[in-house]
């Protein structure tokens, strides 16, 4: 009976350890939120940014505050978050390391559906074009051509019973559907439709209005208390659809159900944010390299770090070549591939 | 008769797995399920864990069709180990037992959960693992630790697809030791394997399978030279020793 007790005891120290690491990455959160409001071209003291956020007037402090450097912070960190946790809900659901909405075809779907809208579609004056003016048509685009991409994949795994395997083949079948799709595109567009697409192309949180910023939270939340409900389910799956089946589970249903979620947080990020490539693919592999947790905290712990991690990318694409401002996506790609090689490389047990 | 399988039919692909099966499960009976690769013991077995759904026939369970179930029910009903289990993500021991109880609470972890899978950690002797990554484990121990999850489901029904497959002597008589215990405790137990020396010395009730079809099914007395040559293809000599049977392969016959 002690040593019952003992293991338990154990089991909560061991648990303890990663609420540590949840509070860790919340605190860098906030610090870093804080430093990126101060710091950037225009310098900013602690003070003035205080005085900036309590005044409810118009002013150069407040309008940096309000208007630039608040909404691309808050963008960075949600997409980050987003990302992060729509990449490691489907590496669990998917059994697979290299689930993330990349090797899915869902960003170069969005990609394909943005050049669309800029190239082809011309609403410019339009009745369309004023009412969906706030929320940017590419964007909408972007969105319905995601969403067709994660239903093709859908459908077919659906086919051969909701298998993983189907899943990521067909997104890397359709990838490169679509980037093929992009570039004949590009192929006939003029000049300036041409940059306005490779501009897209490249993800940066600046671009982010306040609307767009309410509509990223609430499906950021929404989904997010949705994969935490499910979190266990979905770290049974990993070990086997047989074993997942006799534990009372309706795999087909939750990893349908879990994939659509996954895919659709990705798809409104990518909508406004552009592609970011990596952060939704390393992150939760950083995550399980230091630590080991079940999934709910697996799933929380991803979330921070893609936020942060984000936050940090863009402070890093802000300054590193002041005044000019890297797009964070150039700039996620080129941290990001060397550290999945470095990932790979360092082996863990499941490549 | 707590499981009752009534002319089960199975087809993949339009080929026939599975023929015409009839047998029962009473309380606390170790049923072992032998046959050649491909004859039909693991269909049989993910047709009751409702995996796989029969053609023709049905499988009653406590007088209920199975189907009549919902998926938990069944989960707190009968508990299953697959032949193979591969973690890609591993969890922690304790984790791994913890989710045989993923039946019993809806989306959380409680703190009676916690008592039962530590209690059976301590009961199968694995504290000093209790907190290694599953994948660094030896396969007997793996196989434990997957045991104990089965029984922290609380099941009535365990059902195991060749779990000594790839152990070492001790762990496949501590594997199947273990089960037997359990049929002790009035749990029953429907295991697939090879090893007929093993098989006739715990089984209570043995059905020989042959091409999909129940070829012979009764208690011990159905391991006969010509029968097991007949399924199997193989000669072999039946030895008696300290009160066990062992089947001795001779030589591989033509067919």
């Amino acid at each position: 009976m002690n040593n019952n007790l003992e293991i338990i005891a154990d089991y909560e120290k061991k648990n303890k350890k990663v609420y540590l690491l949840t509070s860790v990455l919340a605190v860098l959160i906030i610090i870093t939120v804080f430093y990126s409001l101060v710091s950037g071209a225009a310098d900013i003291d602690a003070g003035e940014l205080i005085k900036a956020a309590l005044q409810q007037k118009d002013g150069m402090i407040y309008n940096i505050v309000w208007n630039i450097r608040l909404p691309r912070i808050l963008t960075s960190l949600l997409a980050g978050m987003g990302l992060a946790v729509s990449g490691a809900v489907m590496q669990s659901i998917l059994k697979n390391p290299l689930g993330s909405p990349f090797t899915l075809g869902i960003s170069h779907a969005a990609a394909f559906g943005a050049a669309f809208a800029i190239i082809v579609l011309d609403f410019s004056g339009s009745f369309a074009d004023r009412v969906l003016s706030e929320i940017y048509i590419p964007a909408i685009s972007a969105f319905i051509f995601s969403q067709i991409a994660i239903f093709i994949v859908i459908f077919l795994a659906r086919k051969k019973s909701s298998s993983p395997e189907t899943m990521v083949l067909a997104g890397i079948a359709l990838s490169s559907l679509f980037t093929a799709g992009t570039t004949a595109l590009q192929f006939f567009a003029d000049d300036l439709e041409l940059a306005s697409v490779v501009y897209w192309t490249f993800g940066d949180p600046g671009r982010t209005s306040w609307t767009q910023i309410f509509i990223i939270t609430l499906s950021f939340i929404l989904i997010f208390i949705y994969f935490i409900y499910q979190s266990w389910d979905f770290s049974i799956l990993n070990a086997g659809d047989e074993l997942a089946v006799s534990l009372g589970i309706d795999t087909e249903k939750i990893r349908l159900y879990g994939m659509f979620a996954a895919s659709l947080l990705t798809a409104v990020i990518i909508s406004f944010v552009g592609i970011i490539g990596f952060i939704g693919l390393v992150t939760p592999h950083i995550i399980r390299k230091i630590s080991q947790s079940n999934e709910r905290f697996h799933l929380i712990n991803s979330a921070l770090a893609g936020g942060l991690l984000l936050i940090l990318a863009d402070n890093l694409s802000r300054t590193a070549f002041a005044p000019i401002i890297l797009p964070v996506g150039v700039l996620t790609s080129f941290l990001g591939a060397p550290l999945f090689i470095y990932l790979v490389i360092k082996g863990r047990q499941y490549w | 008769m707590i499981l009752n399988i009534k002319e089960l039919d199975f087809k993949y692909n339009k080929e026939k797995v599975l023929k015409d099966i009839n047998f029962g499960l009473n309380k606390g009976e170790l049923l072992t399920l032998i046959g050649p690769n491909g004859s039909g013991k693991s269909t049989i077995l993910k047709c009751i864990n409702s995996y796989l759904k029969p053609n023709k026939g049905n499988i009653n369970l406590f007088d209920r069709d199975i189907n009549s179930y919902s998926r938990e029910e069944l989960a707190r009903m009968i508990a299953y180990l697959p032949q193979k289990e591969k973690h890609n993500f591993p969890l922690n021991v304790f984790e791994t037992i913890l989710m045989g109880r993923k039946p019993h609470s809806k989306w959380k972890v409680d703190k009676e959960d916690k008592k039962i899978t530590a209690s059976l950690i301590s009961e199968l002797g694995l504290s000093k693992i209790a907190f290694k990554n599953i994948n660094n484990l030896s396969g007997g121990q793996q196989q434990k630790v997957f045991i104990a999850r089965m029984m922290a489901q609380k099941p009535k029904i365990i059902m195991l697809d060749e779990p000594t497959n790839n152990l070492d002597l001790r762990h496949q008589l501590e594997i199947f030791k273990l089960v037997k215990e359990q049929t002790k405790k009035g749990i029953s137990a429907v295991i697939t394997m090879h090893d007929l020396s093993l098989v006739s010395r715990y089984s209570d009730k043995i059905i020989m399978l042959k091409g999909g079809k129940v070829f012979a099914s009764g208690g011990k007395d159905i391991l006969t030279a010509a029968n097991i040559r007949e399924v199997y293809g193989v000669e072999v000599s039946l030895k008696k020793h300290n009160g066990n049977m062992i089947i001795i392969p001779e030589d591989t016959i033509c067919v």
